[in-house]
């Protein structure tokens, strides 16, 4: 992670806060859905307003932020964890420490603004994809300006957004109405995927969201989801990762079931029947991993609604 | 010829022999075997006919490929066309799985059915026999029942005796 006030280190520092931006809002307000022709030049103009509101919200709170004392972080700042507290004295406000670390401007939703705009997602169309890494493109110029301009870590991330997809969502269907393919289902896809639904090859996914990684320097995750086990096929497995490593993914993941059976301890794919011991799923379940945003879980019960939906709708991509 | 009466395709599987595989399913097959996982790929009436061209599209396009399984329903049934296709996927530098109800034997023995030869010597490795429920296991890889087998065609005919393969 680039540092415009000292040492590009990963370590003792971090992000300070983030804020994400509502695409398919935009893309609503000035696609196809809402007009005869999209108006591009509209929506980047209120693209720049909310990214100059968002940016201006990111620095009150960093001002805030930045108020606060060596002492309020007895842990963080006493101990010398974030870089250059060491220099500091317990009196001495946080400026110098929190310099290092990230403002970061976040996005939800590109397929569903697209979809909005032209009518097809970048899963779709080649043309969608054009103005999807446009649109992201665009971002990231606006983000390095401010970065410029005010001397500080401005970033640009792909949210890995978890309430957020339910909530946007749910007040756009209340002001807009249901539009299909945009706001007809209980979550927004998150940052630049290509939506869970939609069916796409492992090999197209990885071309299709690679281009954004580079972009989106605050952070980025694509995800392949995988029909089978992985640890009996590792020729596949291997070349999925190669693959995203060639296209540029910079933070790749391959989803796949992995199921237990707690009686007679067997992993990998079960169905109706435990392949080792042979025993039906009774009172004694079995055990069921899922990842949801970036979370390894065996059950979906703790999930919000939006959470759930998404899981349920995801097709396997190979 | 030219076309190829499948159940369906799908373009990138794991599970059906190593490495990323195209999967051409075959529709139509006479085995009848009790406990099928397929039994809709039996008739030989239902299904989509589909140019070898079309499939060979949808392999040229994705370069993730290391081969392509066919499946079924039974290939054999439709050895002339499978064996058509399978050249021209050999011509790409891709491998061939095939599936089939019938033993290495049994073909070995209508060698000179249409087709069966060349389809059979376009194959890399055949998984053949029936699928026998009493022989079910969930355990066993790219198998139904531990009486099918992974045989290396080409090392098969050499010795003209079954050489199994290790995937």
């Amino acid at each position: 992670m680039s540092n415009v006030n000292g040492p590009s280190i990963s370590t003792s520092r971090g992000n300070l806060s983030f804020t994400s931006i509502n695409l398919p809002r935009l893309g609503i307000k000035h696609g196809i859905i809402s007009n005869a022709n999209p108006d591009i030049d509209g929506f980047y103009k209120e693209l720049d307003k909310l990214m100059d509101l968002v940016k201006d919200q990111l620095l009150d709170r960093y001002e805030y932020q930045c108020k606060k004392k060596v002492k309020n972080f007895p842990f963080l700042m006493g101990q010398g964890v974030w870089l250059d507290s060491e220099k500091l004295n317990p009196e001495d406000t946080l400026e110098e420490v929190l310099k290092h670390g990230t403002l970061t401007i976040g996005f939800i939703g590109l397929a569903e603004c697209l979809k909005a705009l032209i009518g097809k997602h970048h899963g779709e169309s080649e043309e969608a994809q054009k103005l999807g890494l446009e649109i992201i493109k665009h971002m990231r110029g606006k983000i390095d300006e401010y970065t410029k301009k005010y001397h500080l870590n401005f970033s640009l991330i792909a949210t890995p957004a978890e309430g957020l997809s339910g909530r946007f969502i749910q007040i756009d269907k209340e002001i807009y109405g249901e539009i299909k393919g945009v706001t007809d289902r209980e979550y927004y896809t998150n940052s630049f995927h290509i939506p869970v639904y939609y069916e796409i090859t492992a090999f197209d996914k990885i071309r299709k969201e690679a281009p954004y990684h580079e972009l989106t320097n605050g952070g980025h995750i694509s995800y392949i989801e995988l029909d089978g086990d992985p640890t009996q096929n590792l020729e596949a497995f291997e070349k999925i990762i190669r693959a995203m490593k060639e296209a540029g993914i910079g933070y790749g993941a391959i989803n796949h079931p992995v199921d237990r059976d707690p009686v007679c301890g067997y992993t990998g794919i079960i169905g109706d029947t435990c392949p080792k011991c042979g025993r039906e799923e009774g009172d004694i379940k079995f055990e069921r991993i899922r990842r949801i945003t970036g979370y390894l879980v065996g059950t979906l019960d703790r999930f919000n609604d939006a959470k759930k939906a998404e899981e349920h709708d995801r097709v396997k991509h190979m | 010829m030219n076309t190829i009466r499948t159940s369906g395709i799908v373009e990138e599987s794991i599970v059906d022999g190593p490495g990323i595989r195209l999967v051409v399913f075959s529709q139509g097959c006479k085995h009848n075997c009790k406990g099928c996982h397929n039994p809709q790929t039996h008739s030989f009436e239902n299904g989509q006919m589909i140019n070898i061209e079309d499939i060979l599209e949808i392999i040229n396009k994705n370069p993730l490929l290391d081969g392509v399984t066919f499946s079924g329903g039974d290939p054999f049934e439709q050895a002339e066309s499978f064996a058509e296709l399978g050249k021209e996927v050999k011509e790409l530098g891709l491998n061939i799985i095939t599936y089939t109800g019938y033993t290495y034997e049994e073909i070995i023995k209508s060698i000179d059915k249409k087709g069966w030869k060349d389809l059979l010597y376009v194959t890399d490795v055949l998984i053949d026999g029936p699928f026998e429920i009493n022989k079910r296991s969930l355990e066993l890889k790219f198998r139904g029942s531990s009486n099918q087998r992974i045989i290396d065609v080409k090392k098969s005919l050499e010795n003209n005796n079954v050489v199994l393969a290790k995937l």
